[in-house]
C-alpha cells in the first residue's frame, strides 16, 4: 500500500470543505478531527469530498456518520493486533437482541435528557452518528458511551454494557 | 547439498499452508447488522456465504474457478481506480435477493474480512469503499481487532 499524503490542491479543497461544514453547523471538534485525519487517510479525505458533493441531507448525514466512525476507528485502534473472543454465528441473534435491549434503555435515558438532538449537541457526537448507533445492533463503542455518560452526568454502570467494544 | 535437495523435494510435495482468513471486528459488526436486518438467513450463511469465504484459505489469487467470475470476485474499486490490495466478494441477487458485498484485504498471506454491506446505490458503494481504505490502512499498520479465524 502506498501511504497517502495530500497534495497542495487537496489541502485547499479540504479547507473549502471545512468552511462548508462549519456553515452547516457541524461541531468544531468533529471538523478539526476529520480535517487532520484527511491529510493522511485517503478514506477520510474521500468521505469529506463525498460530503461536499452530496446533494441531499440524508446522504450528507450518512457521510457524517461514516467520518465519525473513521475518527473513532483511529482513536480506538489498538497499537498492535488485538485478539478478542470469537462470536459464534449461532450466537449473533442473541448478541443483537442483547445489544438492542441495552440500546432501548439508553434511548429512554436520552429521551429523558431532551432527545437525540440535545444529547448530540451536549456530547459533541454528530447527530447522525448517535442515531445510527441507537438504531443498529452494532456493539457500541465504550468511548461513545463514555461521551454520553459524561454529557448526561451518568455513572458508568448505567450506560456501559458488557457488549461494548 | 544433499540436505538442500531433501528439503526442496519435501516442500514441493507438501500442500501450501492455508491462509488464515481473519474476521476483523468491522466484519463481525457488519454480520450483526446484516443478520439483524435479515439480509441473509442461517441457510444462506451456511449454504453459500461461509463456504465461499472459506475458499479464501487457498490464497489470493484463488485457484478456484469461481474466482475467475467477475460477478463473484474482483479487485475493490472506487470508480475506475483499483484499491490495491483490496478485493470484493460479491453475491448478486443471491441471498435475500440483494447485492451483498464483502471487502477483503490480502496482506502477508492472510485474508482480512472487512465491513460487509448491501450495495443499494452507488453512493453507498462509494462510502463503503472510502471506509474500506481506512480499514486497509489500519490493518497495514497492525491496528485492528481480531475476532476469529476461519
Amino acid at each position: 500500500m502506498i501511504p497517502f499524503k495530500t497534495t497542495s490542491g487537496q489541502v485547499v479543497k479540504l479547507a473549502s470543505i471545512v468552511v462548508e461544514m462549519k456553515r452547516a453547523g457541524l461541531d468544531d471538534n468533529f471538523i478539526a478531527a476529520a480535517f487532520e485525519l484527511a491529510h493522511t487517510d485517503q478514506g477520510v479525505f474521500d468521505l469529506m469530498d463525498l460530503w461536499q458533493g452530496a446533494t441531499d441531507g440524508s446522504n450528507r448525514d450518512d457521510v457524517v456518520a461514516d467520518i465519525q466512525e473513521s475518527i473513532d476507528d483511529y482513536r480506538d485502534a489498538p497499537p498492535s493486533p488485538l485478539k478478542k473472543p470469537y462470536v459464534n454465528f449461532d450466537k449473533l441473534d442473541d448478541v443483537a437482541r442483547e445489544v438492542m435491549a441495552k440500546k432501548a434503555k439508553l434511548r429512554d435515558l436520552i429521551d429523558r435528557h431532551g432527545g437525540v438532538s440535545a444529547v448530540a449537541q451536549k456530547s459533541g457526537i454528530p447527530q447522525p452518528s448517535l442515531s445510527r448507533m441507537l438504531n443498529s445492533p452494532s456493539m457500541p463503542r465504550r468511548s461513545t458511551l463514555y461521551r454520553i455518560a459524561n454529557a448526561l452526568d451518568l455513572p458508568e454502570h448505567e450506560i456501559v454494557t458488557e457488549r461494548s467494544r | 547439498m544433499k540436505c538442500y535437495m531433501t528439503a526442496s523435494a519435501s516442500s514441493s510435495t507438501s500442500p501450501p499452508a492455508p491462509w488464515p482468513v481473519v474476521i476483523t471486528e468491522w466484519a463481525l459488526d457488519s454480520y450483526l447488522n446484516l443478520k439483524h436486518s435479515q439480509v441473509f438467513s442461517d441457510q444462506d450463511y451456511r449454504g453459500t456465504l461461509r463456504p465461499d469465504v472459506v475458499l479464501l484459505r487457498d490464497g489470493i489469487p484463488s485457484p478456484h474457478a469461481k474466482f475467475a467470475n467477475s460477478k463473484f470476485w474482483g479487485p475493490a474499486k472506487q470508480g475506475n481506480v483499483i484499491l490495491h490490495p483490496g478485493h470484493k466478494m460479491k453475491w448478486h441477487h443471491g441471498p435475500g435477493q440483494v447485492q451483498l458485498r464483502l471487502p477483503v484485504m490480502s496482506l502477508s498471506r492472510s485474508a482480512f474480512l472487512c465491513e460487509a454491506y448491501v450495495k443499494d446505490s452507488s453512493a453507498t458503494d462509494q462510502r463503503k469503499m472510502a471506509r474500506f481504505k481506512t480499514h486497509m490502512n489500519l490493518i497495514a499498520q497492525g491496528r485492528y481487532i481480531h475476532r476469529g479465524t476461519l
